[in-house]
């Protein structure tokens, strides 16, 4: 058994009910985890959503969460994986400061390397969307900081799918 | 027709076979007590809602069946918490029902408001809130199917006051509410059985752990068939007691803590451990990776997250006691022989007789918690009583000297440890099982946590037996001060108050304060035949503690069997 924590992925079908994400939320948050991103989003079928977690566990412990997990009544289906094992995705939008000159050809130039997209530009900033591995999302948004200040920041945390 | 959301809340517990509710009333719950009016179901006024759900808990234990309570919304609902944790702990399947504000005054802090399913998702299997009177039968079907099935539990219906009252045209279905939810037992993995059976087969030195599940379950008969055909002992949890009869020879009695020395050794000492229904508690294991170290370990349970939650083992099987345990012993038959074990037999009984030569027969006829419990033993008849504890020294020797003869004749809070459950459970059982002597054995501390539910049990005809050992302090934080914080005893010391004898009478039930052994035969023979429920004041010494006993956090080998001499 694995013991190290690292970045895993909870993926949980749901029923689409009030409670199911306090209920699921309440069984990690009992053992002092922290939840680092969750995203839920409804699925192809009516009434049932996808919630996602990221959390920093050891295995053990997330075969005891999964197991948990799986008797909340609303809870459909569960399923768990390091996230280095699986295809996963991150949206970002970066808000950035280029009141100064040579800010906004920096981060054009930035985000070029990185395959991200200008989607606003305004007077003294620059709206940036990135869409990548979430460990790219991070070190894009430290470049980020290192040319400019970041006026606003919205990650929409990992999604993911098994390989 | 159209007819009220309180109409098709009663219809709904008629459905469900429901015949006696405990609850308090309150605004909120108005209209469902005025429902209630005009129905055959009998109603148990408490005088606390802690107890309405420790009565409702009672009930269900003993019976099997859901145990029914309500309270109003606010305070009311908040008194439940108690009993609901107590139930969530012990898997016992309690239907609480809760008065809620009116849905338009939801989140704007109305009056009695209060979040109780954010303060109860927790320690319950489940919540709902009713948010449309045309749900209520589809609801209250989830509700008991989640609550007495698989692994059963607590569940809690929210009801605002506006549904209740609400008229609507409502279609009583039996069709549930609920997609991730199977209520049949898990589908059982031939290829273990097979397995089990091999290595129990192959076994030198076999031993069963009998946990609460089995009584869940209905699985004693199943497991006395096998623990004979393998000449196997069965030790039994806390909650495990009764699953198989005490004084049968096989049978060595509760294994932790305070467990019997010699079934500790046992399960120090055996090479394979079958676990039926338990959750490997801590204080039935005591440390748990020297826990039955050398052993092969095979754990049957019908939840698959209590495997290796507490113990690794060597051999999962997830599923139903009684089912398993089917397929397990027909497995068996199919051995041409199974080994006669007498070697283990006899070292199992040696053990045990090293430990009772070890411990003092009382003389005379002082009153020692002991000696109480086992002139309960000789008055109590197997299959025609139930007895209740507190919480600490009165229910470890409760544990220790009283004989459970059948399954669910002894009710206890387990898992939570709630001082003050045993009364109002033994008026719980006592109304599901009407015919049967319920007997409570309490503390002086624990009884008066809920002793103001004398009065239900005067005036709604439930007549118990309340035992107290009185030791006039909080016995067990007394003995662990002593034990482990050098005798350095504070905020223990009860100091006798109340008079019992007058406490009693003052409710107009009974009260007693024998002197002697023979004085407490006497008052328990009137006390079986009295109408209404009559307390035994047994005042016993403070200095009396229980043992065996492993310290926390250490190995089940490391148990003191009795005192230590200091
Ligand atoms: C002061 C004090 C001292 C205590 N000392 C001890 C002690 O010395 N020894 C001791 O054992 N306990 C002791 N306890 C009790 C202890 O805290 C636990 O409550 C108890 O050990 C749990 O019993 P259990 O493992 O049988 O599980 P339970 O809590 O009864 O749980 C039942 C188990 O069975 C499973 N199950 C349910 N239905 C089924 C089914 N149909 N088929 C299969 N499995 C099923 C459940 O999933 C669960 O795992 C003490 C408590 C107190 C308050
Ligand atoms: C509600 C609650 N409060 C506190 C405790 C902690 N506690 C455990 S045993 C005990 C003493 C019990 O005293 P009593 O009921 O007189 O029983 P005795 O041990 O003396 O038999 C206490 C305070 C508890 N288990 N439950």
């Amino acid at each position: 058994m694995n013991q190290k924590a690292e970045p895993r992925i909870l993926v949980m079908i749901v029923e689409d009910k009030p409670g199911v994400l306090y209920k699921v939320s309440s069984i990690i948050r009992r053992r002092g985890i922290n939840i680092d991103a969750i995203s839920v989003a409804a699925t192809t079928e009516p009434g049932i959503s996808k919630m996602t977690f990221l959390v920093n566990v050891d295995e053990e412990t997330m075969e005891q969460l999964v197991r948990q997990i799986e008797k909340v009544p609303t809870v459909i289906s569960v399923g768990s994986s390091p996230i280095r094992g699986l295809y996963s995705k991150e949206l970002a939008l970066i808000k950035a400061n280029v009141s100064k000159p040579g800010e906004r050809e920096a981060l054009r130039a930035l985000a070029m390397k990185f395959n991200a997209r200008i989607v606003e530009e305004k007077a003294f900033t620059l709206t940036i969307e990135i869409v990548g591995l979430p460990e790219e999302v991070s070190n894009f948004i430290n470049e980020v900081k290192v040319i400019t200040e970041i006026v606003d920041l919205s990650r929409s945390g990992p999604v993911a799918l098994s390989r | 027709m159209l007819i009220s959301g309180a109409e098709a809340i009663v219809r709904s517990l008629k459905r469900e076979g429901v015949k006696v509710i405990f609850g308090i009333p309150g605004g909120a719950v108005l209209p469902l007590y005025d429902a209630l009016y005009d129905s055959d179901i009998r109603h148990i006024l408490g005088r606390h809602e802690q107890c309405v759900a420790h009565m409702a808990d009672g009930y269900a234990r003993a019976s099997g069946k859901p145990g029914v309570c309500i309270a109003t919304s606010g305070p009311g609902a908040t008194n439940l918490v108690t009993g609901l944790a107590t139930a969530y702990m012990d898997s016992s399947p309690v239907v609480a029902l809760t008065g809620q504000v009116a849905r338009h005054m939801i989140g704007k802090d109305a009056f009695q408001e209060a979040d109780i399913i954010g303060i109860v998702t927790p320690i319950t299997k489940y919540c709902f809130q009713l948010t449309s009177a045309k749900e209520i039968p589809k609801v209250f079907k989830t509700a008991f199917t989640i609550a007495s099935t698989r692994r059963p539990g607590p569940v809690l219906i929210d009801m605002p006051v506006d549904v209740q009252r609400e008229q609507a045209e409502i279609e009583f279905t039996d069709e549930l509410d609920i997609k991730g939810y199977d209520q049949n037992p898990p589908w059982i993995n031939s290829d273990k059985i097979k397995k089990a059976a091999e290595v129990l087969a192959e076994a030198e030195r076999p031993l069963i752990l009998a946990g609460g599940g089995v009584i869940l379950s209905g699985a004693h008969v199943e497991l006395l068939t096998l623990a004979e055909m393998l000449s196997a002992p069965v030790a039994t949890t806390l909650m495990g007691k009764g699953s198989i009869s005490e004084d049968h020879p096989l049978c060595l009695g509760m294994m932790g803590m305070h467990g019997k020395a010699y079934a500790n050794y046992a399960a120090i000492e055996c090479d394979v451990l079958l676990a039926i229904g338990t959750r490997f508690s801590d204080r039935t294991t005591g440390k748990f990776d020297e826990f039955a170290k050398g052993a092969y370990k095979i754990h049957v349970d019908i939840d698959s997250a209590e495997i290796n939650k507490n113990v690794r083992v060597d051999l999962p099987i997830v599923g139903d006691a009684k089912e398993v345990l089917r397929s397990l012993i027909k497995e068996l038959k199919k051995c041409k022989r199974l080994k006669p074990r007498n070697a283990w037999f006899n070292r199992v009984r040696e053990l045990r007789f090293a430990f009772e030569q070890g411990v003092e027969e009382q003389q005379g006829s002082a009153l020692r918690p002991s000696s109480v419990i086992k002139l309960l033993n000789k008055l109590l008849e197997p299959g025609k009583s139930i007895v209740t504890t507190g919480v600490g020294q009165n229910q470890m020797w409760s544990a220790l000297h009283y004989l459970a003869r059948t399954p669910r004749s002894f009710i206890t809070s387990g898992g939570l440890g709630t001082m003050g459950f045993g009364f109002p459970a033994a008026l719980g059982a006592k109304v599901a099982c009407p015919d049967k002597v319920v007997v409570d054995i309490d503390g002086d501390g624990s009884f008066l946590m809920t002793e103001q539910d004398l009065a239900t049990s005067v005036t709604e005809g439930i007549p118990v037996i309340v035992v107290i050992l009185n030791n006039s302090s909080l016995g067990m934080v007394r003995q662990w001060q002593h034990l482990m914080y050098k005798r350095r005893f504070i905020a223990i010391d009860l100091k006798g108050v109340p008079d019992f004898v007058k406490l009693a009478h003052a409710y107009g039930a009974e009260g007693m304060r024998p002197g002697s052994l023979e004085e407490l035969e006497k008052a328990l023979k009137e006390a079986m035949k009295c109408e209404v429920t009559t307390v035994i004041d047994v005042n016993i010494s403070p200095e009396e503690r229980v043992f065996p006993m492993v310290l926390p956090g250490r190995a089940l080998h490391e148990v003191l069997a009795n005192e230590p001499k200091s």
